[in-house]
């Protein structure tokens, strides 16, 4: 096991942990918003990915403008599951099973969508910028990585800011703290909701669209990126954006370290050992109970 | 301003609430008293538009509420404390007030009678603890910060639902002290009360709920009376 | 007079009207005459769709082909094609109906091992030809000697990459595989390590759906291997071993050697070996004809699943014609049994392990910047 090796799986395992993180972010917000655990974020995130790819391809538009068309349609995505499913159910009073259930269906049902549409083929995003690495004590990092990062970080603070300086996400976070107290000062409490799917289909498209480069997309993908980013959000104290940062980190990080010390194969189990350990030492998440609330 | 009509509410199939008829006018404070389990609750929360009525009507100064959603009663001057307060609890006083703030200058057009300086001033407490998380503070505290949040809605009917329960008596009286303030303002106030007392001492005329209907109606100038008799209170008063 | 001729005009117009109109013809057409019913089933849809959605173009394009140039002695044939889903259950419940409900003459498919096993249980009793594209798989596969195999069984995979591997002077190997596909041609391949004459410098494992594997590529790359065989379904091994600067030749076997593999792959899709059957863009002489019939109808290039599929439905059609079209199961079993050229490969399906490819089957191509180039080397030795 020598220093290269190690420097590797650091690099590694922060890559594929901002990739978890975006998701469990999206998480986080729906979370944060609705109550509501969102089993198809990844889906989301497919989405995103998808669309572009097809804007670029054989639509021939340019790359920019088809990124702008995937985060639309994910943004889009989020407000037609809330029109059509959330809010019905919503009026009939349904409990959260319901939602988790609705959610798991979706996520299905979307992946076969996909399936149907796009085909079985995994597919490649160009990189944003050069394509090529950027070589750091003896191990390499994607250039993408770096652009995956850096939005990650810009999606947290600026969610951060969203939530606590503007009225708009002062509203949003109150009609998920007490809808009648919501209703009765003022704020549209069904358009937050919508909003909030938005916001989370948005970010779920923005995870995808940067993921896609890295790692080609295909229609079964969503499924094990939400299994992922829910582990994140739920290290990070499942309302957090910046939480769920953390939690995907720490994750990646343990699943590469994993397979340095032992053999690859055990990867999985070891990591999920030890977020369990995580969670029965630290019950709300590493952030504590500020995780909980804060964000 | 405030007429209702043979008004028929409640949840579900069930109705809470049957043929109920009241008015407030400007100006006025009116109670609503009875027992556990009489309806109040579920009047305020149909008034402020968290209930949809089943028949009957709502108007405020001749414009039928009913199918107004309760994000949009601010527009017509209503503002409304409700029983559990419904404060944002884990958001600081300062994040609760500048939600209503806005919500308030959008209502009224920009036209405040209650600006956020007047508000705090009317609660130093509030004043005080202006960037504490609410869940950190006391009960009276809370109250105090749930009626400036309403009064921020610029409302020319506040509605509140059990004001004084299970607070100190020195806050109930600081309170009291606001809303009378308000009162001779020309702010008009329903109130839901449980004391028999606090309601004589604040308000001209009650109307007395009971298995979901109005019982009695208590008209100015007969709290005195009222007061005095035990068999009426017993009677309407403690189910 | 002139009234008794019109009159007789007027009575032999319709027999002149009626030879202005052609008869129909009487002699036998094949349209008239009723197809050979043929059966197949693949993978479609599920985790092995790419190999089974080749296939069936290939099938397709066989039974197209084969009609139009007259099909069997005159008789179409008609290919009943059927999906599986990858799914074992649901090829056995498809070929039963295939056999027993339609009746058909013959079987192709499947696309797995796992499939073909299943449905052998079905065809063998009966003795009933099926072309499988599937190797030669578990011991029971050997008494099934009607079940054919188009495709290389997972020790012939094995040996072809190890030769390669060999010849190039190579002696420390790194290995890369996934917990599916790759288990399995690993399991044929470590104790092949002492014959060909190599060392495992490193061997790493990763699950299937993996999306990074660039600290197993790094292991791999810090044993210094010369060579780095990659055994997975997804392109991502090929990917994140070039991240790492892994730069040692790859060589991996057939079934990532298609143009989807290559796509998906970016700019991976260089320095990579396989030993393979079909290079379109260079094919032999006996594979040209295929692969312009192909990219007629396709507007793209085929590669060898394409063939397979090809191949399955022309040498079933080979023996049709020698054994005659109400041939018994047994009857047919028996013409199959024989060499056949095939666009693929030359079969010998006369051979122990019904398919009869060997080494020398294979050709070899590099993918040089996302094109596939022919290696001038044979296996064979």
């Amino acid at each position: 096991m020598s220093a290269s090796l190690v420097m590797q799986a650091i690099l590694s395992g922060i890559t594929n942990g901002f990739v978890y993180a975006l998701i469990g972010i999206g998480l986080a917000v729906i979370f944060k918003g609705t109550q509501i655990i969102n089993a198809m974020q990844g889906e989301f995130a497919v989405i995103g990915a998808m669309v572009t790819v097809f804007a670029l391809e054989p639509a021939g538009l340019p790359y920019g403008l088809s990124i702008l068309l995937g985060v639309i349609s994910g943004a889009a995505a989020g407000v037609i599951i809330d029109r059509l499913f959330v809010q019905p159910m919503m009026r009939q009073r349904a409990g959260e099973e319901s939602f988790l259930l609705l959610t798991i269906g979706l996520a299905v049902t979307l992946s076969a969508a996909v399936l149907y549409l796009a085909g079985r083929n995994s597919y490649l995003l160009p990189s944003w910028g050069e394509e090529g690495v950027i070589e750091i004590l003896d191990a390499f990092l994607q250039i993408q990585a770096l652009w995956l990062i850096g939005t990650a970080i810009i999606v947290v603070v600026g969610l951060r800011l969203f939530y606590g300086r503007t009225l708009l996400g002062l509203s949003m976070m109150a009609a998920s703290m007490d809808p009648d107290g919501a209703a009765t000062n003022g704020i549209n409490v069904r358009r937050m909701r919508s909003l909030t799917f938005l916001l989370g289909g948005t970010i779920g498209a923005i995870a995808g669209i940067l993921v896609a480069p890295l790692v080609a997309v295909n229609y079964h993908m969503g499924i094990a990126l939400t299994l992922k980013g829910f582990a994140a959000a739920i290290l990070g104290g499942l309302s957090n954006p910046l939480g769920a940062v953390l939690g995907g980190v720490t994750l990646g990080l343990l699943e590469s370290l994993a397979v340095v010390g032992f053999p690859s194969g055990y990867k999985d189990v070891i990591a999920l050992a030890m977020m369990i350990v995580i969670m029965i030492v630290m019950p709300n998440g590493l952030l504590g109970r500020v995780g909980r609330i804060g964000g | 301003m405030l007429q209702i009509q043979s008004l028929q509410a409640g949840y579900g199939a069930l109705p809470v609430l049957h043929g109920i008829e009241m008015s407030v006018g400007r100006n006025e404070a009116v109670a609503i008293v009875g027992p556990n389990g009489a309806g109040k609750t579920t009047l305020v929360r149909t008034l402020c538009g968290l209930v949809k009525p089943m028949a009957g009507r709502v108007l405020k100064d001749g414009v039928a509420l009913t199918d107004l959603p309760a994000h949009r009663r601010a527009e017509r001057g209503i503002a409304v404390v409700l029983e559990n307060r419904n404060l944002f609890v884990e958001l600081t006083v300062r994040d609760n007030l500048r939600l209503a703030e806005s919500a308030g200058r959008k209502a009224s057009g920009g036209s405040l009678r209650f600006s956020l300086d007047e508000v705090l001033t009317l609660f130093p407490a509030v004043k005080e603890r202006y960037h504490s998380s609410v869940g950190l503070l006391s009960g009276g505290q809370q109250q105090m910060v749930a009626i400036a949040r309403a009064l921020l809605l610029q409302p020319d009917l506040l509605i509140l639902d059990e004001l004084t329960t299970g607070l100190a008596p020195k806050i109930v009286k600081e309170i009291l002290g606001v809303l009378n303030n308000l009162r001779t303002q020309g702010m008009a106030i329903l109130l839901v009360e449980q004391s028999i007392t606090i309601a004589a001492e604040m308000t001209d005329r009650a109307y007395v709920l009971s298995v979901g209907k109005v019982a009695q109606e208590i008209r100015r100038g007969e709290w005195q009376a009222v007061l005095a008799d035990d068999s009426l209170i017993k009677a309407y008063l403690h189910g | 007079m002139a009234l008794q001729a019109c009159r007789s005009l007027i009575a032999l117009a319709p027999t002149a009207l009626l030879s202005l109109y052609p008869l129909p013809a009487l002699a036998q057409t094949t349209a008239s005459r009723e197809p050979i019913k043929l059966g197949a089933v693949i993978s479609a849809t599920g985790a092995i769709a790419g190999v089974g959605l080749p296939e069936r173009e290939g099938i397709l394009l066989a039974q197209k082909t084969l009609n139009a140039r007259g099909g069997v002695n005159g008789q179409p044939i008609e290919i009943l094609i059927e999906d599986d889903a990858s799914s074992p259950d649901v090829a056995v419940s498809k070929v039963n109906a295939l056999v027993h409900s339609h009746k058909v003459k013959a079987l192709i498919g499947t696309s797995g091992i796992a499939q073909t096993v299943a449905v052998g249980g079905i065809t063998a009793p009966l003795k009933l030809t099926q072309i499988a594209f599937s190797g030669l798989g578990p011991a029971v596969e050997r008494e099934r000697t009607c079940v054919f195999h188009i495709t290389p069984s997972q020790e012939l995979n094995a040996r072809a990459l190890l030769s390669y591997v060999r010849d190039m002077k190579a002696s420390k190997v790194g290995v890369l595989h996934d917990s599916g596909y790759g288990q399995v041609v690993w399991n044929s391949m470590k104790d092949l390590a002492g014959e060909f004459g190599v060392t495992w410098s490193q061997v790493e494992k990763f699950e299937i759906a993996a999306t990074d594997l660039t600290t197993q590529a790094a292991k791999v790359r810090a044993s210094a291997p010369e060579a780095v065989i990659v055994i997975s379904t997804s392109p991502m091994p090929f990917r994140n071993a070039r991240q790492v600067r892994l730069t040692a030749p790859i060589i991996s076997v057939h079934g990532t050697a298609t143009y989807d593999y290559v796509k998906a792959m970016g700019d991976a899709a260089d320095n990579i070996i396989h030993a393979e059957f079909l290079i379109a863009e260079d094919p032999l002489p006996h594979q040209r004809e295929f692969v312009d019939l192909f990219q007629k109808e396709h507007g793209r290039l085929p590669k060898h699943f394409e063939a397979a599929g090809w191949d399955a439905v022309m040498s079933l059609a080979q023996a049709l014609k020698t054994a005659g079209p109400d041939a018994a199961n047994e009857a047919l079993c028996s013409a199959m049994r024989r060499p056949y050229q095939g666009v693929m490969a030359k079969f010998d399906f006369s051979a122990p392990d019904m398919g009869g490819l060997t080494l020398a089957s294979f050709n070899y191509s590099k993918l040089v910047k996302g094109k596939f180039t022919r290696l001038d080397y044979s296996a064979a030795k």
